[in-house]
């Protein structure tokens, strides 16, 4: 798109200042996107966000409807189920899991406040309660495996 | 000495060079944030769409199909992401520590067409741009945050129809063009 006219040129300029001036990317969020790089997993695979019932139906969602996440990959399927969990001040979300084909795991709920470390039992099914609004990803890992052999991809919950 | 591709940096990032990333991060930035701001996302809202857009490529670095096209990905991504934030509705955070910048008169708080209202007096461009539709708003705003995204990942990002783009994209600036005329004719 850089096929511009001089005049056209000038102009551009002087919006891309007063966006720079007006609307600047925040200080704080350069640094979280340069620290996002501690994140980075070697040789877990990764499972991708193949549905995701927010953008299914009606456009204006139903109040109080859980919503649900579905990652898959090789090595295992993940079914959350997100609901809104009001509690005192604070307002955290409740996730319920399942993991496909069922099975123990140790499951990591990653997110830029800390991470939340649960079991999943013999069925696959795990339970994290108040975690707050923002981007998470899950790692797994299974049968004792010191390092998770599964990531989700992230997603703001 | 030339900028290093944008492929290249992908190739190092993904082998474990935090300098590569951070010069992603550094060209990218302003791409991320005015396609998430360009969705009329409040401030928090856009953090979030911004972070896990990046959170997003670092789990993708050595999985891109085209990594000279990382501008359209990035674009993308975002889009999808600010659609699903849309999606959550606006949400209350009282305990919010992330953004710093949530004080309860923040005009960024509100969202971008507040905060360039705030800027009016200090930048006519600023008064001019907020006169313009949606939809010429978003798409100046993109073409500004990396001139080098194309038609194709401009409609994408947006959600239009590729066609369109050019036609446009001329009468945006034809439009902003006749608003900063208007504005001068009568200070």
């Amino acid at each position: 798109m850089s096929d511009f006219d001089p005049a056209d040129r000038e102009l551009l300029a002087q919006v891309r200042e007063m966006f720079d001036e007006a609307d600047p990317v925040p200080e704080f969020l350069l640094d979280a996107a340069r620290a996002t790089f501690s994140w980075r997993t070697i040789d877990a695979e990764l499972a991708e966000l193949t549905n995701d019932s927010l953008l299914e139906g009606a456009a204006v969602r139903a109040a109080r409807v859980p919503r649900l996440l579905t990652f898959t990959a090789d090595v295992a399927t993940l079914v959350i189920e997100v609901a809104e969990h009001v509690r005192g001040a604070g307002i955290g979300r409740r996730l319920l899991g399942q993991i496909l084909s069922p099975r123990p795991a140790e499951v990591d709920v990653r997110h830029a406040a800390g991470t939340w470390s649960v079991t999943a039992d013999e069925f696959g099914r795990f339970r994290v309660e108040e975690v707050p609004p923002g981007p998470i990803s899950l790692a797994c890992r299974f049968g004792g495996a010191t390092q998770p052999q599964l990531v989700t991809s992230w997603v703001t919950i | 000495m030339a900028d290093p591709s944008t492929s290249d940096l992908v190739r190092d990032a993904a082998g474990g060079d935090q300098g590569a990333w951070n010069q992603l991060v550094d060209r990218y930035s302003r791409l991320v944030w005015a396609v998430a701001r360009g969705h009329r996302l409040a401030h928090a809202d856009s953090a979030d769409v911004f972070q896990t857009t990046w959170l997003r490529l670092v789990e993708h670095l050595g999985r891109l199909r085209d990594p000279e096209q990382l501008a359209g990905w990035l674009s993308t991504t975002a889009r999808h992401e600010s659609l699903r934030v849309l999606r959550l509705g606006r949400r209350e955070r009282p305990d919010d520590d992330i953004a710093g910048a949530r004080e309860s008169n923040d005009p960024g708080d509100a969202g971008p067409e507040t905060a360039l209202l705030a800027s009016e007096e200090r930048a006519s461009v600023g008064a001019a741009y907020t006169r313009l539709s949606e939809r010429c708003q978003g798409l100046l705003r993109l073409v500004v945050a990396e001139p080098g995204l194309s038609y194709a990942n401009v409609a994408r990002a947006l959600g239009i129809p590729v066609g369109s783009i050019g036609p446009t994209r001329g009468r945006c600036l034809e439009q902003l063009r006749r608003l900063l005329d208007e504005q001068a004719a009568i200070t």
